[in-house]
C-alpha cells in the first residue's frame, strides 16, 4: 500500500515540493542571520525596491526589505499553522467520532448534533471575528480555530468507521477477551483510520495554510511575524502593484499554490491508492491497449479490404 | 411490431423450440480471451474460450468464485467493464437465421450498440444496483424500447412496458415508481421483465437468483423458464450452483482458472461428470432429486489467476492428480457426450478420471487465502470500493 | 469541510463495505411526508445553528480583553466630538458589554433588536446604521457570489463529466495536473496578479470598482450602466472562476469514473441506448447528485473567496466594507457581515437539502 502510493509520480513530486517547504521552514530562519546576515526587520536605504540581484536574490520592499528573508521567515509561520491546524482538526475528528462511533447513544446524539452544527459554520468568518476582535491571531490562534472548525466531515467519516469496526468480528472477539473498549480502540481501531485521516490532515495543512495567508493579507493577523500573506498585504498597501514590484507579491503567492499543489497532490494519490478505479497508471494502460487493438482491427478491415480489390 | 400480445409472440418464436432438434448456432465463441488490465500487468480472466450456444438453447456455466464465470458471461456481449478487455478470440452472432454471422468482438461500441439488447440483452446479479435509482421503472423500459424501435410512440412504449411487467406478475402502476419502492423479489423480476423488451435472442443471466431469499429464488426460476418456453429465446446462466444447472440446462460449461475444463450436455455431466473438478463440484452441490447423502467441498482455494501453475490449474487441488498434471497443461478434448481437459480422460478412455483412485491431496500451494486475489475478485472489489 | 471534499472522503474509506454497512442506502420507502419531515429535520437543525450563532456573536465581544462597548463609545466621541444619544449607548451596552447589566436581558434585547434586522450604528461612518451600509454592499457580493459560483459549476461539472466518462486521455492528462494548480492558487493573490498585469501594466480593464463612476448614480434600467456592471466584474468573476472550477471539475470526474462502473450504467450500455444517453440519462445525471448539492451549499461558502477578491479588487460589497470596518476597529459592521455569512451559508444550505430532495428520490438519512 505504501510502496504504491509512494510509487506514483503525483505522490513524489507532492512530497518533493512539501519536503523542501519543511527543510526551509527549519533551515530558513539559521541561513537568513548566518549565511545573508539578514533579519527581516534590517532596512538595506541603498536599495528600495530593487528588483532581484546579487545582492538581494529576490529583491527588495519598497522600505529596503530583504523579499528572500520574508520568504524564508514566512514559510516557518505557513508550515507551523498548517501544521498546527491539521493536528488540531484531526484530533477533534478523532475525538468526536470515535467517541460517538463507540459509546452510541445520546452521547452520539449530542455529538452527531454538534457535529452538524459545525459543519455548516463558515469557519473564516469565526476565524475573521474572533482575530478582528483579539486585534491579532498568530499562528497558533488562527490553528486553533481553523482547527476546531474544520472537523466536522472526517469526524462523521470516522463514526461511521467506528461504528462499523464496532462490530467487526475482532473487536467483538477482544472484547469477549477482556479488553477493555478504549484499550480495543486504542490499538485496533486507531490504525483502521488512516483511510479517513491522511486526506484530512492533507487538507487541513492546505486550509490552514490558506486562511492564515488571507487573514494575513486583509491585515487582521499578526502585523509583525513576518508571513506570506503580510507579504502580500504590505505589497498591495504599498502600492507594488501600481509600481509593478512583482518580486515583491509574486514569489508568496507561488509559495501558498506551490504548497496547495503538493497537498492536492498527495491527495489525488491517496485516493487512488485507495480505489483502483481512479488510477491513472492504469487508465493509461487501459488506452494503450484499446489503442492497439482499434489499430489492428483497422489495418485487418483495410487488408481485407485490398484482398477484395485485388 | 407494436404491441406483443401472448398468442402472438408464442407463435413467432414458437418455431425455434420445436425446430431444436437441427439445433442452429446462435452464438459461435472462438478462442476468446479476456484480459484484466492491472498495474501488476494483465491478467487473463478468460483463456481460450470455445463454445457454441444454439437458438432456444439454455447453456449453463459454473465455477467457484474467480473462474472467470461472469467475465465470460460479460464478454459473450462485449459487455465487461474496464479493466476487462476482450483480448482475442471472436464472438459470432447469427443475427438471423441464414444470415452471415457477425463477429462482436470485432465490432466498435457504436456497432455494438444495434446488436444490443436486440439480440442480445442482461440480467445481472443484483437488481437493486441495476435499476437507476433516479428514473422511473417505466422511463427505464421506455428508453429502450424507443431506441431500437424508433416507429414506437411514447404511449405505445409505455404500453409495452406494462405488459412486460405483467409477465412476471407486477401490476402496471408500479411503472411509476422508484426502484427503491420495489420489493427485492420485486426488482428481479422487473429486470427479467426489462431483457425480454426488445424480444432478444439470448438473455444472458449472471446469477439472476442469488440476491434473493430461497423461496423468491425458486419463483423467479420459475418464471424464467416459463418465459424462456413460451418466447424461445436461448439462456446463457451463470452461477456457482451447478445442481441448479443441471435441473434447467441443456449444455453445461464448467470453469476453472480461466479455463473451460469440462463442456457437456447436462445428461452427459449428471450421469457422469469427467473432469475431478467437475466431480468435486457435484459433490458440494448434490442436485435436490438425489438421495440424502454426505457433502464434500473442494479442498483447497481457487488459482491466483496472476501466477497459475505451468500444469492444470487445478492439480494443487486435484485428489486424482498424476504427475504429468503438475508440468502439463491438458488440452480441451473432444469426448463423447462432451468435451474434457483432464490427462486421465482421452478420447479413448474418456472416463478415464471417473474410476481413478483417489490420492489424498498434498500440501496446498499457493492457497493462501490473502495472497489470493484473481482478476475477478479484484473487479469486484473496485466495483465494492466504488459504491460506498 | 465542503461538500465535494466529504464525498473525497467517503470514497477514500479502506473498508467501504463495511463502511457501507452503517450508511443506510435509502432502500427504506420514503413518501412525500419523509421528505417534508427530512426538511423540517435540517430546518430546526439550521435554526439551532442560526440561534448559536447569534449567542457567540453576543457573548464573544463580552469575553474579549479590554472593553469594547467603553472603547466604542471613546471612538465615537473621539470622532464626532459629541456624547452619542442615551440610546446608542445602551445599544453599544447591549450588543458589547455592560458589566452592570443581567446577560439574559442583554441578550435578549440583542436577539430582538438583530430580528429586526438593527445592526446598530457603524463607527466608521457614524451615525449611519449598519444595516444600511450593508445593504448597499449586499447585492454586489452577491451578485459575484452567485454568478462566478454558478459559471465556475457548470464549467467544472461539464469538463468534469468529459473527463470522468473517458478517463485517463489527452484532455483528462493536460486538464487534471493544471486544475491540480489552479485549485491551489489563493484567490486574492491571483486577483492582484491581474490587476498589476491587466489593469496596471497594460490599462486593458479598470482595477477597482464595480461601475464606472462617470456614469452617475446607479440606475439598473440603464444599459449603459449595466455594460458597465459587467464590464468591471470580468477581472473579479475571472479570477473567482479559475480558482473554483476545478474541485467541481474534481469531483465530478471522480464521480463520473465511478458512476460509469455501477451496474445501472453498465446496463444502460447493455441496452444499446446512444452512448450521449448513457452518459447524460445514466452516468451523469446520477453523478451529478453531489455537485448539485454542493452548488447551493458552496454559495455560502464561496463568500470567503468573495470577500478576499473583493477587497483585491475595491469592489462594493461587503468583503471590501469588512476590510475597511477592520482597519477602523469597526465592531457592529464586522459582527453584522459574520451574521450575513453564517446567514447566508444556513440558507444556500437549506436550498441544497431541498434540492436533493427534488433530485434523488431515495433522500438519504443524514
Amino acid at each position: 500500500m505504501l510502496k504504491r502510493f509512494l510509487s506514483l509520480g503525483k505522490v513524489q513530486v507532492g512530497l518533493v515540493i512539501l519536503g523542501v517547504f519543511v527543510l526551509v521552514a527549519i533551515i530558513g530562519e539559521p541561513f537568513s542571520t548566518l549565511v545573508l546576515h539578514l533579519g527581516p526587520y534590517d532596512y538595506d536605504h541603498s536599495a528600495l525596491g530593487q528588483p532581484p540581484s546579487a545582492r538581494h536574490l529576490l529583491g527588495t520592499t519598497s522600505t529596503g526589505q530583504d523579499v528572500l528573508v520574508w520568504l524564508l521567515y514566512g514559510t516557518r509561520n505557513s508550515i507551523l499553522v498548517g501544521l498546527g491546524s491539521a493536528v488540531v482538526g484531526i484530533a477533534c475528528t478523532v475525538l468526536v467520532g470515535l467517541t460517538g462511533g463507540f459509546i452510541g447513544g445520546w452521547t452520539d446524539r449530542v455529538l452527531n448534533a454538534v457535529t452538524l452544527i459545525f459543519q455548516n459554520v463558515p469557519s473564516f468568518a469565526v476565524l475573521f471575528i474572533v482575530a478582528g476582535f483579539l486585534g491579532n491571531a498568530n499562528w497558533i490562534m488562527v490553528s486553533l480555530i481553523i482547527g476546531f472548525f474544520e472537523w466536522p466531515g472526517g469526524a462523521r467519516a470516522v463514526r461511521a468507521q467506528a461504528m462499523s469496526l464496532r462490530g467487526r468480528d475482532f473487536a467483538t472477539a477482544l472484547r469477549t477477551v477482556g479488553e477493555s473498549r478504549w484499550r480495543i480502540v486504542l490499538s485496533e481501531v486507531l490504525p483502521h483510520l488512516s483511510g479517513v485521516v491522511s486526506p484530512m490532515f492533507l487538507r487541513l495543512i492546505a486550509a490552514g495554510i490558506g486562511q492564515q495567508a488571507a487573514i494575513a493579507f486583509l491585515g487582521i493577523g499578526s502585523a509583525t511575524d513576518p508571513s506570506w500573506g503580510l507579504m502580500i498585504s504590505y505589497a498591495t498597501n504599498q502600492n507594488a502593484l501600481f509600481n509593478g514590484l512583482w518580486w515583491w507579491f509574486v514569489p508568496p503567492g507561488l509559495c501558498l499554490a506551490l504548497i496547495g499543489l503538493s497537498t492536492t497532490m498527495l491527495n489525488f494519490g491517496l485516493d487512488e491508492v485507495s480505489n483502483p478505479t481512479l488510477s491513472t497508471k492504469r487508465m493509461r494502460l487501459m488506452n494503450a491497449f484499446l489503442k492497439s487493438q482499434a489499430r489492428v482491427r483497422a489495418s485487418q478491415k483495410t487488408s481485407a479490404r485490398g484482398e477484395v480489390a485485388a | 411490431m407494436t404491441t406483443m400480445t401472448e398468442a402472438e409472440s408464442t407463435e413467432s418464436r414458437s418455431e425455434t423450440p420445436h425446430e431444436a432438434p437441427t439445433r442452429r448456432p446462435l452464438l459461435e465463441v472462438r478462442g476468446l480471451c479476456v484480459d484484466y488490465i492491472t498495474e501488476r500487468g494483465n491478467v487473463r480472466a478468460c483463456d481460450d474460450i470455445t463454445l457454441t450456444l444454439h437458438r432456444g438453447e439454455i447453456l449453463g456455466i459454473a465455477g467457484e468464485s474467480a473462474s472467470g464465470k461472469s467475465t465470460l458471461l460479460a464478454a459473450l456481449g462485449r459487455l465487461q467493464r474496464p479493466p476487462a478487455v476482450t483480448s482475442a478470440g471472436s464472438v459470432l452472432l447469427h443475427h438471423e437465421i441464414g444470415s452471415a454471422a457477425v463477429d462482436l468482438a470485432q465490432l466498435s461500441e457504436n456497432e455494438l450498440a444495434a446488436y444490443r439488447w436486440v439480440d442480445i440483452s442482461i440480467v445481472m446479479q443484483s437488481a437493486m444496483a441495476c435499476l437507476n435509482p433516479v428514473m422511473r421503472l417505466g422511463s427505464q423500459f421506455t428508453d429502450v424500447i424507443r431506441e431500437h424501435m424508433p416507429a414506437v410512440g411514447k404511449g405505445e412504449a409505455r404500453e409495452r412496458a406494462a405488459e412486460l411487467l405483467q409477465m412476471v406478475g407486477i401490476p402496471s402502476h408500479r411503472l411509476d415508481a422508484y426502484p427503491h419502492e420495489l420489493s427485492g423479489g420485486m426488482q428481479q423480476r422487473a429486470l427479467i421483465a426489462l431483457s425480454l423488451a426488445c424480444e432478444p435472442q439470448l438473455v444472458l443471466m449472471d446469477e439472476p437468483t442469488t440476491a434473493v431469499d430461497v423461496v423468491m429464488q425458486r419463483q423467479i426460476l420459475t418464471q424464467i423458464l416459463r418465459l424462456q418456453e413460451r418466447l424461445g429465446f436461448a439462456i446463457a446462466f451463470v452461477t456457482h450452483d451447478l445442481s441448479l444447472l443441471l435441473e434447467i440446462s441443456d449444455q453445461i460449461a464448467i470453469m476453472y482458472g480461466g479455463k473451460i475444463v469440462e463442456i457437456g450436455t447436462a445428461e452427459q455431466l449428471y450421469r457422469a461428470p469427467r473432469h475431478p473438478y467437475t466431480q468435486g463440484l457435484r459433490q458440494a452441490f448434490p442436485p435436490l432429486s438425489e438421495p440424502v447423502r454426505r457433502l464434500s467441498g473442494i479442498p483447497g482455494s481457487p488459482p491466483d489467476l496472476l501466477n497459475l501453475p505451468r500444469g492444470c490449474a487445478f492439480a494443487p487441488r486435484c485428489p486424482k492428480r498424476i504427475a504429468r498434471c503438475d508440468t502439463e497443461l491438458p488440452p480441451l478434448l473432444e469426448v463423447p457426450g462432451g468435451k474434457v481437459a483432464c490427462h486421465l480422460s482421452t478420447p479413448e478412455n474418456p472416463n478415464g478420471a471417473i474410476g481413478a483412485t483417489a490420492h489424498t491431496p498434498q500440501e496446498q500451494e499457493g492457497s493462501d487465502g490473502y495472497e489470493v486475489m484473481a482478476a475477478e475478485e479484484l473487479a469486484h472489489d473496485v466495483k465494492e470500493g466504488d459504491a460506498a | 469541510m465542503s461538500a465535494p471534499n466529504t464525498a473525497v472522503l467517503y470514497a477514500g474509506a479502506p473498508e467501504p463495505g463495511a463502511a457501507r454497512a452503517s450508511v443506510p442506502r435509502g432502500r427504506r420507502t420514503r413518501r412525500n411526508g419523509g421528505n417534508l419531515a427530512y426538511l423540517g429535520k435540517r430546518l430546526a437543525t439550521y435554526a439551532v445553528i442560526a440561534f448559536v450563532s447569534l449567542f457567540a456573536s453576543f457573548i464573544l465581544p463580552r469575553l474579549v480583553p479590554g472593553n469594547p462597548a467603553e472603547q466604542m463609545i471613546q471612538q465615537i466621541i473621539a470622532q464626532t466630538h459629541a456624547q452619542p444619544s442615551p440610546y446608542v449607548r445602551q445599544q453599544i451596552y447591549d450588543r458589547y458589554g455592560d458589566p452592570h447589566q443581567n446577560l439574559f436581558v442583554a441578550f435578549f434585547n440583542y436577539l430582538v433588536q438583530t430580528l429586526h434586522g438593527d445592526f446598530g450604528r457603524s463607527i466608521q461612518y457614524y451615525p449611519l446604521p449598519v444595516s444600511s451600509i450593508i445593504s448597499q454592499a449586499l447585492p454586489w457580493t452577491l451578485y459575484l457570489a452567485l454568478v462566478s459560483t454558478i459559471i465556475g459549476w457548470l464549467i467544472g461539472t461539464y469538463l468534469g463529466a468529459r473527463l470522468g466518462w473517458k478517463p485517463g486521455r489527452r484532455l483528462d492528462s493536460i486538464l487534471t495536473p493544471f486544475s491540480m494548480f489552479f485549485s491551489s492558487i489563493p484567490a486574492f493573490w491571483l486577483g492582484l496578479l491581474l490587476v498589476w498585469y491587466v489593469s496596471y501594466k497594460n490599462g486593458w480593464m479598470p482595477n477597482e470598482g464595480a461601475y464606472n463612476e462617470a456614469l452617475g448614480k446607479p440606475d439598473i434600467f440603464n444599459p449603459i450602466f449595466l455594460l458597465s456592471v459587467v464590464w468591471y466584474s470580468v477581472l473579479p468573476m475571472v479570477t473567482l472562476v479559475i480558482v473554483g472550477f476545478s474541485n467541481w471539475m474534481f469531483t465530478m470526474r471522480n464521480m463520473m469514473i465511478t458512476t460509469v462502473n455501477e451496474d445501472y450504467v453498465q446496463l444502460a450500455r447493455a441496452k444499446g441506448l446512444r452512448p450521449a444517453a448513457v452518459r447524460n440519462h445514466y452516468a451523469a445525471r446520477n453523478a451529478l447528485l453531489p455537485n448539485f448539492t454542493g452548488l447551493a451549499q458552496s454559495i455560502g461558502g464561496s463568500l470567503t473567496a468573495v470577500i478576499l477578491a473583493e477587497s483585491v479588487f475595491i469592489y462594493p460589497g461587503i468583503g471590501t466594507l469588512l476590510s475597511q470596518a477592520q482597519g477602523t476597529r469597526d465592531y457592529p459592521v464586522m459582527q453584522a457581515v459574520m451574521l450575513m455569512i453564517i446567514a447566508f451559508t444556513l440558507v444556500f444550505n437549506f436550498l441544497a437539502d431541498s434540492v436533493y430532495v427534488l433530485l434523488d428520490p431515495r433522500t438519504k438519512e443524514l
